[in-house]
């Protein structure tokens, strides 16, 4: 989840009637190509998911070689699907619309796995887990992502987490320790109230806030903090309600005031650009940040092989530690966990061979590689530890993997999203206009939540 | 207007059918089917299953993607209860009030009339510009404005300070890319108007000692009128359109402060996966979208006589 | 009402010149026509006059003060455009009232002034109708109107009978000479009809490419024109040209053309600088030549190309001599194409213009202008009688 997003262009309307033409276009062609050859189809992100084109190209051929070689009977078809985020959502849902066009195996966002295996489009995997070895070595959470009614629906092929970035030098400067270790909130806002007294022209932190970058920005921003907070609760599940005010939220929400009303925070038209999320990486490497709410990929993506940007210094300038919790509660590790799952269609014809497609994708080395190449955590605990995957950006790999089991996954709703746009209103809101307080932030996202939802569908945690 | 000798005439019949020189038959209707149907299946159809979408249940995937049904009037509740739809029509009617009546009008003939005037390489050069402006795709229009208005950009720079110009003053600054984007066209439209305002009846204004002023106010812009309306409706239909613009350069934001109705619907539809609420959304924009069509055909209806004015709009 | 007076006006476009060297007097209550053909500055020189061009060089007076930078709205000068330049918005009262709007006129007397005009121009029931509703003739009424509602001391039309048809146009013909009649207010009229010139002025001034060729009375400009250019331009079917040989001696000026030597009358002249015997560029007019059968001509031959019957009369075409020419004969003639006639050319209307420069050769002054003497014979001095 690493490049630029490419906002949709068409209008709604326009993508409607587009999605009401495509629900009766003809079905992936491909199927009639060998009437003695299995087709397996596999649809996945073309431009998003991996760092560049060539390397989701190399990865996705690579696959497909070993696949027929492994099955001379078979043949995979490839369904690369272009766009952002919330495109490859949409194309996915508009080829499930038909059995004669979905595809046996797709890459499927986390967050809305919950939604297309409710739809009924997913084939449930348990009985294909049992035996996998593999499968044993992903953390709980990471195998519970998929799992929806009681049954797995979707494996994980890459997660990604948050940690935090400084800057040594600037740190150094400063006169601050490195390496540093701060073990809940206040030592970093300490340590970025002493940046900002001594080092005036640096951003002392950078912390996602508003809407433009969608629930990444909240991945990568506030979800984390709210997962070290007192009351991590987003969906009750007890009483079915969005929760729009709880003391963690105003923990969060406190945080994210302390930042901005104390001048510490990045500028509005960097915070606010639709590229927000991939803007400090540059920043970090110009020096002009110091500490940065991040997410894993950073190291990766200064690496040669990436790229975005370049930097060859990364590992003497930029430092990482897990994110504290709010009050340095056990763990004092706090991250979100988002990534991709491939799952299989409840409507295919050849369960077994799409299995074998997934088992393959899922082995080490194409795990390995799908990682380094997409700025993933491997969610497979012998694959983390691997060096193929830790030298391949010290020490960032190491640090994200370690933080990787203690991570938080969203509500798997499609109703998160507007709870995720609440908070991501509250957080801009309090960005922009610093003489906002925590309660009016509260009242911000309550407000936008309940008249999207309905007042009746969320509730205060005392 | 005052009536006129077969000016008005029911909408079904065609000046030449009334003239009796051409009569729909058998032949006629055949050949009208194949556009009949193309406009049935690729329009009527479509549009038509977007406005009972807006009122079912349908999500882009969940339970409700392939079984959704009729909800009654459960959508059109929660739209009349949605405070932000009504804030986002209301940011709607100042986007295309401010940028398309307002701003492209006046920019758009202030344009047409310094290229009516001005020396040749000026008048090469300013034409040359905005057409550019107008021609240059919206992502494009939207990064340039972009780039322009938040900090360390020129226009805060002008401002000499490192304010943030986009996210302090939302509104204005998308209102004033569109006007950027579009007054090349309202000024090529508004330039055709003016040439058609003949030479003669300006400088009889002259003759009759009319100031420079007088001429334009008195004479001009009447005689440009329909011109000029025409105008104003399209350019607010491509305003309405000019989705993509306000959604790369700020998203709706910050906060809703740029949320207008097309933004809106996309991000209930395809962000929040709400289907049928972002075509009920959606529905909205077609009907204020016909509305300014049907206008913009009734004062386009062609006159007969040359640069005959239509009189007031009946 | 007042004098016009043009003198050395140029007006250039880049390399161009549109008018050239104008010299021009307009008397008090004249009726001036400038005639030409399209694009021979006489439109320019009327938009010079209405301040609407400028001059680039030269001196424009309007009743002896300089009016070269007077804007148009300042020189009580009323006109009447080519498309009439009606506001099409406006109906026909506030059409008329416009102008006396814009100069901030008493109300109560322009609306007074307006019905008045309205009544002599017929427009009274026409008051609120919008221009398009208004035909060729009443559009061309109300824009006469306006310009008279200016009360202007010069009244400036530019080709105002263009846009309407051949009946309308005599009969607005006649009503803007009564209306001269009636105001006596001083008129540049811009035409390249002809007929229109001859018609309705007290001079004519002929213009080509950009000068002035001749300005006189219509009889002058007619009979006396001052090169093949204007001799050429004014009658119609237009004036023969002929290749002919001028010599003078004794007995007077002799002319040879079509294969026969032609004496003018003794009233005739050459003029200055003009050498006596030459290669010339004769003129005569389809009227001046009487075509007859053969049996009582003893003239040059010619023989039928074309007939063109008018009715009263029938204009031939003709071959005489490898020339062509045309003439009038009389209606009623039983002519057939190919048929040989014999012409008589009328040696009081023939004329001779310098081979080059095309200027009349021939002083004329002391011609009779008046009497017209009946055709005469008997002077061929060679060739079969």
């Amino acid at each position: 989840m690493v490049q630029y997003k490419p906002r949709h262009l068409a209008s709604s309307f326009t993508a409607l009637a587009m999605g009401v033409g495509l629900l009766g276009s003809s079905g992936i062609s491909g199927r009639a190509l060998a009437a003695d050859k299995t087709v397996i189809s596999v649809a996945y992100g073309e431009t998003y998911v991996f760092d560049t084109e060539d390397l989701t190209k190399k990865w996705w051929n690579g696959v497909k070689a070993e696949f027929e070689a492994k099955f001379p009977d078979a043949t995979l078809q490839l369904v690369p699907i272009g766009g952002g985020y919330d495109d490859i959502t949409n194309k996915l849902s508009l080829l499930y619309r038909s059995s004669r066009t979905a595809p046996d195996v797709a890459q499927i966002a986390t967050p809305v796995i919950g939604q297309f295996s409710s739809s009924g489009y997913l084939l449930p995997l348990d009985s294909y887990l049992a035996d996998e070895a593999w499968w044993k070595q992903f953390p709980k959470v990471i195998q519970g992502e998929g799992v929806f009614q009681g049954k797995t629906y979707a494996v994980n092929t890459g997660e990604n987490d948050s940690q935090l970035y400084y800057n040594m030098d600037l740190f150094k400067k400063a006169g601050l320790p490195v390496p540093w270790t701060p073990h809940n909130w206040n030592d970093i806002l300490n340590a970025a109230r002493t940046i900002k007294a001594k080092l005036p022209h640096i951003i002392p932190v950078w912390l996602n806030a508003g809407s433009s970058s969608g629930d990444n920005g909240i991945l990568q921003g506030a979800g984390n903090l709210l997962a070290g907070s007192t009351v991590p609760t987003i969906y009750d599940k007890k009483t079915q309600k969005w929760v729009v005010d709880s003391p963690g939220l105003r923990e969060v929400l406190d945080f994210y005031h302390s930042v901005y009303s104390e001048g510490m925070g990045a500028n509005l038209s960097d915070l606010f650009s639709p590229s927000a999320v991939t803007i400090p990486l540059t920043l970090i490497a110009q020096g002009k940040v110091a500490i940065t709410f991040g997410s894993n990929y950073y190291g990766g993506n200064w690496t040669k092989l990436i790229c975005s940007p370049c930097w060859a210094d990364a590992t003497k300038v930029a430092g990482v530690v897990p994110i504290p919790t709010v009050d340095g509660h056990s763990p004092d590790i706090a991250t979100t966990v988002g990534g991709w799952d491939f799952a299989v269609s409840a409507s295919t014809k050849s369960p077994h061979y799409a299995w074998e497609l997934v088992k393959l994708m899922e082995s080490d080395i194409n795990q390995i590689n799908a990682a380094n190449w997409a700025g993933f955590v491997p969610a497979n605990q012998l694959i983390v530890k691997e060096p193929a995957f830790v030298d391949f950006a010290p020490p960032y790999n190491a640090v994200s993997a370690q933080v990787l089991p203690y991570g938080v996954i969203s509500p798997a709703s499609g109703d998160y999203l507007v709870w995720s746009h609440g908070l991501q209103e509250a957080t801009g809101a309090l960005a922009q206009h610093p003489n906002t307080t925590v309660d009016a932030a509260i009242g911000v996202m309550s407000d936008y939540v309940s008249n999207q939802l309905d007042s009746s569908a969320v509730e205060t945690l005392k | 207007m005052r009536p006129e000798n077969g000016e008005r005439r029911g909408w079904w019949k065609s000046s030449a059918a009334a003239d009796g020189e051409q009569q729909l038959d058998a032949v006629g209707i055949l050949l009208l089917l194949p556009a009949t149907l193309l406009l049935v299946v690729m329009f009527i159809g479509p549009v038509g299953f977007a406005f009972y979408l807006g009122v079912t249940n349908i999500a882009l995937v969940g339970p409700t993607a392939q079984h959704f049904h009729f909800t009654g009037l459960k959508n059109l509740h929660r739209l009349v209860n949605d405070r932000l739809f009504w804030e986002s029509l209301k940011l709607t009617a100042i986007f295309l009030g401010a940028s398309a009546v307002v701003g492209v009008t006046i920019i758009g003939m202030a344009l047409a009339v310094l290229m009516q005037h001005a020396v040749t390489w000026l008048r090469t050069v300013v034409g040359a510009i905005v057409v550019v402006a107008w021609m240059l795709p919206p992502i494009t229009a939207a990064l340039l404005w972009y780039a322009f208005s938040t900090t360390g950009g020129t226009l805060s720079l002008l401002s000499g300070s490192d304010s943030d110009i986009l996210n302090d003053f939302p509104m204005t600054i998308v209102c004033l890319a569109n006007i950027w984007s579009t007054a090349g066209f309202s000024m090529l439209v508004l330039s055709s108007g003016l040439r058609t305002v003949p030479a003669e009846v300006l400088e009889a204004g002259k003759m009759e000692g009319a100031s420079r002023w007088q001429i334009f106010r008195s004479l001009t812009l009447p005689i440009m009128r329909p011109t000029i309306v025409t105008n104003v409706l399209l350019v607010t239909l491509l305003s309405l359109a000019n989705f993509s613009l306000i959604y790369i350069m700020t998203a709706g934001g910050p906060g809703n402060a740029t949320n207008i109705l097309p933004i809106y619907s996309y991000q209930q539809a395809f962000q929040f996966n709400k289907l049928a609420y972002g075509a009920l959304l959606g529905d909205v924009v077609v009907i204020i979208a016909t509305v300014f069509a049907y206008l913009y055909v009734r004062v386009s209806r062609p006159s007969r006589a040359g640069y005959r004015p239509q009189g007031k709009l009946a | 009402m007042a004098t016009v007076s043009i003198e050395q006006v140029w007006r250039r476009f880049g390399p161009h010149s549109a008018v050239a060297d104008l010299t021009l007097d307009v008397r008090d209550g004249e009726f001036l026509v400038l005639l030409g053909p399209s694009g021979c500055g006489k439109t320019t020189s009327l938009r010079m006059l209405a301040g609407l061009e400028r001059p680039t060089s030269g001196i424009i007076r309007l009743d002896d003060r300089i009016v070269n930078d007077v804007p148009p709205g300042e020189r009580d000068v009323g006109m009447v455009f080519q498309s009439y330049a009606l506001y099409p918005h406006m109906n026909v009262y506030r059409n008329l009232a416009f102008g006396p709007r814009i100069r901030r006129e008493n109300k109560a007397e322009t609306h007074k002034a307006l019905l008045e005009v309205s009544e002599v121009l017929g427009l009274s029931a026409l008051l609120d109708r919008r221009p398009s509703e208004l035909s060729g003739g009443q559009r061309q009424r109300v824009a006469l109107g306006r310009a008279l509602l200016r009360r202007p001391k010069l009244f400036l039309m530019d080709e105002p009978l263009s846009n309407l048809d051949a009946a309308l146009r005599g009969q607005v013909r006649a009503e803007l000479v009564r209306l001269h009649g009636q105001y006596k207010i001083t008129t540049v009229y811009v035409t390249h009809d002809q007929v229109e010139a001859m018609t309705m002025a007290d001079k004519i001034a002929v213009m080509f490419a950009g000068r002035l060729q001749q300005a006189g009375t219509a009889q002058e400009v007619f009979d006396n024109p001052v090169n093949m250019m204007v001799a050429t331009f004014i009658g119609s079917p237009p004036m023969n040209i002929l290749p002919g040989h001028l010599s003078e001696d004794e007995s007077g000026i002799r002319i040879e053309v079509l294969g026969q030597t032609l004496r003018l009358p003794s009233w005739a002249s050459i003029k200055g600088t003009h050498a006596s015997a030459q290669q010339v560029s004769v003129g005569i007019r389809p009227t001046d030549i009487i075509a007859d059968t053969l049996a009582d001509c003893t003239g040059p031959r010619a023989r039928i190309d074309f007939v063109e019957s008018m009715g009263a009369e029938t204009f031939l075409t003709l071959t005489c001599a490898s020339n062509k020419l045309i003439c009038r004969a009389p209606g009623r003639l039983r002519l057939n194409v190919g048929d040989e006639v014999g012409l008589v050319l009328d040696v009081n209307y023939l004329y001779a213009f310098d081979y080059e420069g095309g200027n009349s050769i021939i002083d004329r002054s002391g011609q009779a202008g008046d009497a017209r003497p009946h055709p005469t014979k008997g002077v061929v001095t060679h060739g079969t009688i």
